[in-house]
């Protein structure tokens, strides 16, 4: 089965990693016109746009400065799984027949924001908000103790160790020792991971993501235009997005995320199985988020994720290939990295991944997770007939 | 109590209109936690209408604040003011039954091997530098 809708284009800016010369909205053109180029389609061809992470009406920001009028746009905000959930609704809005070409970017200056002492995503500065009445006071204001109360959960109903996270840290910096655009590429043991400091536990310090500067984007058509492009086509099979909270105190069950539901919608649709996938790219915020949601897809049982990782079984050469750009933990993380996840997927099943190409990789899937463990969007993709 | 110090701490609360009804009775020692009318399903967090069906009609119920540790962290950094001189700490989810999951700190030895899911806790008052009493869970 397919959802008649393909990527046929991906591209990163110039430079990633640290960019203090560049600001966010110059990694979005790099990016959006690299991914063009990639697509053998121009800005004018675009009718069809998504982004989010900037500012109020990020849209509308970013399609000014990219020169774009389009006819269907969207800022939908659900964390770093949000640009995943652009092409679930791009594929909508090219099936109904609302849009053709669709333009989906991500540019974000997180990392040298921080060293300017600026912000360009909204303020969440009202205090009557949930999370700052009922979560800030008792110490979770960020990703890393969210999820890391998650995982001790984890840890505690199904035997998950440190160590089978540290393997997941490994194996994902052994892909970015492959990727030219990776900012972490030597390589780690898992007693070099366990040997860093906690961050906050069950979490060290190499559990936890990068923070980079970043842009990406990703092209999408019809599959029918699609073969008329003279570029290698990656059709989507199957999508699904779901989401169950906000504050992880209001998580249904903190071992199940909503990667269950988007992940039985996205396979459901694709008329394939997990065991039929050749190439995976799962959000890896901490190792913890790539253990659970290799589960909730179902790779593995539930409870069964740290057997599932052991013995570098994702690293390259290794029976599952996961993350093979290096992941958010080596490679980059601009604050979200749904976008980064399809970039390589689609990369991989073009066969334009270089030394990390995954041989004959046919089907791939993508999960962006966003928030904390709050919102999933899955893609199944498959190599197509050009 | 084995070393948070709240009593050297200010505590920045600013209760929401959801909230109030809370503070005030941690204010005299009390928990209370909202409760549905119509459907008695009891929630957390509080807000001004039932999250299971809807109806606007919400009591508050005292609870005695007894529960068991769901899940817990324990803070190396933190990024919040207020807490920096406590790190490391405890942050937990605890369990208060009947549907009630409070986020709260957890007054323990913050080591992995002393802090663990399905501790018995209770909830106690401390009071603050800036003179409010401050919710707090023990282990019971």
């Amino acid at each position: 089965m397919s959802t008649g809708v393909a990527f046929v284009g991906a591209g990163e800016a110039d430079r990633i990693g640290s960019v203090p010369d560049k600001s966010a909205l110059q990694l979005h053109a790099e990016a959006a016109t690299a991914a063009l180029a990639n697509a053998h389609l121009e800005l004018s061809d675009v009718d069809g746009f998504f982004t989010c992470g900037l500012d109020f009406m990020p849209n509308l920001l970013v399609a000014e400065y990219l020169g774009l009028h389009p006819s269907v746009s969207g800022s939908n905000s659900i964390g770093g799984s949000s640009f995943v959930a652009h092409a679930h609704e791009a594929i909508q809005a090219i099936e109904s027949g609302a849009c053709d070409v669709v333009l989906i970017t991500h540019g974000e200056t997180r990392r040298s924001n921080a060293k300017r002492g600026v912000t360009t995503r909204p303020a969440h500065d009202d205090p009557w908000f949930p999370d700052w009445q009922w979560e800030r006071p008792w110490g979770v204001m960020t990703p890393p103790p969210a999820y890391a109360l998650a995982a001790s959960r984890h840890m505690h109903e199904y035997g998950t160790t440190s160590e089978q996270l540290a393997e997941i840290a490994v194996a994902t910096r052994a892909w970015a020792a492959l990727n030219p655009m990776a900012k972490n590429r030597d390589p780690l043991t898992v007693d070099a991971v366990m040997s860093t400091p906690w961050f906050v536990y069950p979490f060290h310090v190499l559990d936890c993501c990068l923070v980079t500067d970043a842009g990406g984007a990703v092209v999408l058509t019809s599959t029918e235009r699609a073969r008329t492009l003279g570029v290698p086509v990656v059709e989507i099979l199957g999508s699904g997005v779901h989401h169950t909270h906000y504050g992880i105190s209001n998580m249904p069950d903190l071992t199940v995320t909503p990667a269950a539901v988007s992940g039985r919608m996205a396979f459901e649709q694709a008329g394939v199985s997990p065991e039929d996938i050749d190439v995976a790219e799962l959000y890896d915020s901490f190792t913890y988020t790539v253990l659970v949601t290799l589960e909730d897809l179902g790779f593995c049982a539930k409870g069964a994720g740290g057997e599932f990782v052991s013995g570098q079984r994702t690293a390259p050469g290794g029976e599952f290939p996961l993350n093979t750009s290096g992941g958010g933990l080596s490679y980059t993380h601009p604050g979200m990295f749904g976008m980064f996840l399809m970039i390589e997927a689609v990369r991989q099943l073009r066969g334009e991944a270089g030394d990390r190409q995954v041989a004959d990789a046919q089907l791939g899937v993508v999960n962006g997770m966003g928030g904390y463990l709050s919102s999933a969007a899955t893609l199944v993709l498959a190599r197509s007939e050009s | 109590m084995t070393g948070l110090d709240i009593e050297a701490m200010d505590f920045p609360i600013s209760p929401s209109p959801d909230a109030a009804p809370f503070w005030d009775a941690v204010e005299r020692g009390e928990l209370v936690v909202p409760r549905c009318v119509p459907c008695h399903a009891s929630f957390w967090y509080p807000r001004n209408l039932c999250p299971t069906c809807g109806a606007r009609d919400i009591e508050w119920v005292p609870h005695p604040g007894a529960g068991i540790v769901h899940a817990f962290c324990i803070h190396h950094h933190t990024s919040l003011p207020h807490l920096r001189e406590l790190t490391p700490f405890v942050t937990a989810l605890v369990d208060l039954g009947d549907g009630v999951r409070m986020m709260g700190l957890l007054d323990i030895e913050p080591d992995p091997d002393t802090v663990r899911c399905d501790l018995p806790v209770q909830l106690r008052f401390t009071k603050s530098a800036d003179d409010r009493q401050i919710p707090v869970f023990v282990p019971s």
